[in-house]
C-alpha cells in the first residue's frame, strides 16, 4: 500500500511538472492539483510507514495525512470553481478546506510532544501564547489597511483569516516542536514544519497584496511559495521513518526552555517597532503595542506555570527515588537476615559438635570443625560489611555535630581489651575535634581503622586531632610497618586487599577501608593515607561550629 | 509451694531455638520451665491468654505473623508483663533495630550467634535479679 501511494505520488509530481510549462491559468491550476496530489500521497505513504510505531507517531502522521486530504479537496473545489464560475459557494468551501489543512497538520506536529501532564500544561500555554500573540500581531499590523480596504466585509474576513490562522497554527506547531526537543532532530517533521511555514508566509504576503489592491487573480507569484511548501511537506513525508525512541523530557530541559519565549518576545517586539515606523500615527501603533502587551502578559503567566511544572516533576521524581530506596532497604534488610540465619546455624552446630565431641575426636577432625566455624563466621562478617557498605551512602540527611573525643573514649572502652591482648595499646592524644557526621557510622569508620591497626599494625594505636584551614582532621595511626607503597593506590577500593594484608590476616573482607571512605565522604569529608611512623589514616571534615 | 523460673524463647527458626536452648541448658535446674514459641502470635497468646508470665523473654526480631518489635511493644504495654526481662536476639545487627528495641525498653540486644558462655552469664544475671514466681503446686 505504501509503495502504491509512493508510485501515485511520483506520477502526480511528474504530471504537475509536465503541466507547468504549458502556461496559462488553467495549466497552473492543474499543476497545483497534481502537486497537491503528490504531497497527499507522500503523506499517506508516511502514515502507512510508521504504522506499528508509537502512539504519538501514529497520531502525528495520521493527522498530517488527514490534513493533506483536506488540502487536496480544497484544491479540487477551487479548480471546480475556476472552470465553472457558476457556484459562488465553492470558494468558501475551498477556503474552509485549505484552512482545515494547517489546523490539522499543526495539531499533528504539536501532538507529537508526548510529555508528562505538568509539562503538557506548559506547552499548551506556550501554544496559546504564541497563537494569540501571532494573531494579535497580524491583526495589529493589518489594522490600518483593513479599515481603508475597498474589499467587502466577507472579503476582509477571509483575507485576514488566512494569515492569522496560518501564523497562529505555525506558532502552535512551533510550540510542539520546542516542547519535544526530539522533533528538532527529526528531519521528516522539520520538513513538514518548513512546508507549513512556506504556506503561512505565502498567505501573509497574499493578504498584503489583496489589501493593497496589487493582487492579480490567477497570476500570483505566491503560487511558487505555496507549491514549495507542498513539496517540502511531501519530502518530509518521504523521509518519514519509524522512531521507537521514547520522548524523554526532564525538568532541566524545561528550565532551559523557559528562556525561549522570552527571546521570541524580544524578537517580536523589535520587529513590530521596526515595521510600525515611528512617524506612523498613534492609532496605527497602538494595536501593535496592545498585541505586544498581550504576549508579554501571557509569557509572564507561562513562566510561573513552567516552574510549577518543574517542581511537580521533581517532587514526583524525589518521591519515586524515596520509595525505591525504601524498597531496597527493606530488601537488603530481609536479604541480610535470610543470608545470615543459616550461617548462625552452621557455626552454632559446629560449635556444639566441637564441645560435645571434645576429647573424642582427633586433631584433624577438630581442625575441620574449627574451619567450618571460622568460614561461617567470615561469611557473616562479609555479609554484615556488605550491607553496612550498601547503606552507608545516604547519611547526609542525618549528619549532626559529633563529639569525636567522646566517640574515641567509647572505642577505647570497647577495643582496649583486644589491643591489650595483642600487646598493643589504644591511646587518645588530647582532644579530638567536633565534626559533622552520622554518629553511628563515624564510629564504625573509626572502629574499622583501629581494627585494621590491631590486625596488621604494631605498637600503640593513636587517635588524635589536627586543625587545618577551614577543616578539621582526625588521625588514626599505629607504630607498625605501614602499607607498602605499591599497594597504597588501591587500598580504598572495594574488595581490594594488598598482598601484605592477605598474609597478615586471611580473614579480612576487603570492605573495611572502602566503607571508611564512603562514610567519611557522605559527610562531606575525605580520607587519605599518610606516611607516618607506621600506617596513618587522616580523616578530613569541614569545620563545624558547635 | 515451689518457686519456678520461667523462660520463654520466641524464635521461628528451629535450629536457632535449639542452639539457644543448648547454650542455656547447663544453667537450667529442676525449677526452670522453658517454653518455645514459634512466632510472635504464639508467644503473645501464651503470655496474655494463658497467663503464662515468664521471668525472661528471649525474643527474635524477624518472625512471621507478629514480629519481635510488636511482641516487645505489647509486653511493655501490658501491666502484668511490663516487668518481664526481655533480651532481643537477632542475626541482623542493624543499629536502627537496636535503637528501636532499646526505645521499647528491652534489657539487652544480642547478635546471633550469641556466644554460649556470654548468653548463659547474661541469663543467670537477669534471673538472679528477678524475684521468683510463686506458684501453687
Amino acid at each position: 500500500m505504501r509503495r502504491m501511494a509512493l508510485v501515485l505520488g511520483a506520477a502526480a509530481l511528474v504530471a504537475g511538472i509536465a503541466e507547468w510549462p504549458l502556461g496559462g491559468e488553467s495549466a497552473r491550476h492543474d499543476a497545483n492539483v497534481a502537486w497537491t496530489l503528490a504531497a497527499a500521497f507522500a503523506v499517506c505513504a508516511a502514515a502507512e510507514a510508521v504504522r506499528g510505531s508509537s502512539r504519538t507517531e501514529l497520531r502525528t502522521w495520521t493527522s498530517l495525512a488527514v490534513a493533506a486530504g483536506a488540502w487536496l479537496c480544497g484544491q479540487a473545489a477551487w479548480n471546480w470553481y475556476t472552470s465553472n464560475a457558476s457556484s459562488v459557494r465553492v470558494p468558501s468551501i475551498a477556503d474552509i478546506l485549505w484552512l482545515a489543512f494547517p489546523v490539522i497538520a499543526s495539531i499533528g506536529i504539536y501532538r507529537f510532544a508526548d510529555v508528562p501532564a505538568p509539562v503538557r500544561r506548559v506547552i499548551d500555554l506556550d501554544a496559546v501564547a504564541l497563537a494569540v500573540g501571532a494573531g494579535a500581531l497580524t491583526v495589529a499590523l493589518n489594522w490600518h489597511a483593513f479599515q481603508t480596504s475597498p474589499l467587502s466585509i466577507s472579503g476582509r474576513a477571509t483575507t485576514l483569516a488566512y494569515p492569522t490562522l496560518y501564523a497562529a497554527l505555525v506558532a502552535i506547531a512551533a510550540g510542539g516542536i520546542v516542547g519535544a526537543p526530539e522533533v528538532l532532530r527529526r528531519r521528516d517533521l522539520m520538513l513538514v514544519f518548513g512546508g507549513l511555514l512556506c504556506e503561512s508566509i505565502g498567505f501573509a504576503l497574499w493578504c498584503t497584496e489583496v489589501l493593497s489592491g496589487t493582487f492579480v487573480q490567477g497570476s500570483s507569484r505566491l503560487d511558487f511559495l505555496w507549491t514549495l511548501g507542498l513539496l517540502l511537506i511531501g519530502a518530509g513525508a518521504l523521509v518519514a521513518r519509524r522512531d521507537p525512541q521514547p520522548i524523554l523530557y526532564g525538568p532541566d530541559r524545561l528550565r532551559r526552555r523557559t528562556a525561549l519565549p522570552a527571546i521570541a518576545f524580544v524578537v517580536v517586539s523589535i520587529t513590530a517597532f521596526v515595521l510600525g515606523h515611528e512617524d506612523a500615527p498613534f492609532d496605527q501603533r497602538l494595536p501593535v503595542l496592545i498585541a505586544l502587551c498581550i504576549i508579554g502578559g501571557i509569557l509572564l503567566v507561562r513562566g510561573w506555570f513552567a516552574f510549577a511544572a518543574v517542581e511537580e516533576l521533581e517532587a514526583a521524581r524525589r518521591a519515586t527515588l524515596a520509595r525505591r530506596n525504601r524498597e531496597l532497604e527493606a530488601f537488603a534488610y530481609s536479604a541480610s537476615h535470610d543470608l545470615k540465619a543459616p550461617l548462625v546455624s552452621i557455626s552454632g552446630f559446629a560449635g556444639m559438635l566441637e564441645r560435645s565431641l571434645a576429647g573424642r575426636l582427633g586433631d584433624d577432625e577438630m581442625y575441620y570443625l574449627q574451619r567450618i566455624d571460622a568460614n561461617a563466621q567470615g561469611l557473616q562478617e562479609l555479609i554484615a560489611d556488605l550491607f553496612a557498605f550498601a547503606r552507608s551512602g545516604d547519611d547526609e540527611r542525618v549528619a549532626q555535630p559529633v563529639d569525636a573525643t567522646a566517640l574515641a573514649a567509647e572505642l577505647v572502652a570497647e577495643l582496649g581489651d583486644r589491643a591489650a591482648a595483642r600487646g598493643m595499646a589504644l591511646v587518645v592524644d588530647g582532644e579530638l575535634p567536633a565534626v559533622r557526621a552520622h554518629p553511628v557510622r563515624l564510629k564504625q569508620a573509626l572502629t574499622n581503622l583501629v581494627d585494621n591497626s590491631l590486625r596488621y599494625g604494631a605498637g600503640d594505636v593513636r587517635l588524635s586531632g589536627r586543625d587545618g584551614k577551614g577543616v578539621v582532621e582526625i588521625l588514626v595511626e599505629d607504630g607498625g610497618t605501614g602499607i607498602p607503597a605499591v599497594e597504597r593506590d588501591r587500598i580504598f577500593d572495594v574488595f581490594a586487599r594488598g598482598e601484605s594484608a592477605r598474609r597478615a590476616s586471611p580473614e579480612g573482607t576487603g570492605l573495611g577501608l572502602a566503607l571508611v571512605k564512603r562514610i567519611v565522604e557522605s559527610s562531606g569529608g575525605n580520607v587519605r593515607y599518610e606516611d607516618g611512623a607506621g600506617a596513618r589514616f587522616v580523616l578530613t571534615f569541614p569545620e563545624v561550629a558547635l | 509451694m515451689s518457686s519456678v523460673r520461667r523462660i520463654l524463647v520466641a524464635e521461628d527458626n528451629h535450629d536457632h531455638a535449639l542452639l539457644t536452648l543448648d547454650a542455656l541448658e547447663p544453667s537450667f535446674d529442676g525449677d526452670t520451665d522453658v517454653r518455645v514459641a514459634r512466632d510472635g502470635r504464639e508467644a503473645l497468646s501464651l503470655m496474655l491468654d494463658e497467663q503464662w508470665v515468664p521471668d525472661l523473654l528471649l525474643l527474635d526480631i524477624q518472625m512471621p505473623i507478629v514480629d519481635g518489635f510488636e511482641v516487645l511493644r505489647r509486653v511493655k504495654d501490658d501491666e502484668r508483663l511490663r516487668s518481664v526481662a526481655v533480651v532481643m536476639l537477632t542475626s541482623s545487627a542493624d543499629e536502627r533495630d537496636i535503637c528501636r528495641s532499646l526505645g521499647y525498653g528491652t534489657e539487652r540486644f544480642l547478635t546471633k550467634p550469641a556466644d554460649a558462655t556470654a548468653l548463659r552469664e547474661l541469663v543467670s544475671q537477669i534471673l538472679s535479679r528477678s524475684s521468683r514466681v510463686e506458684v501453687n503446686p
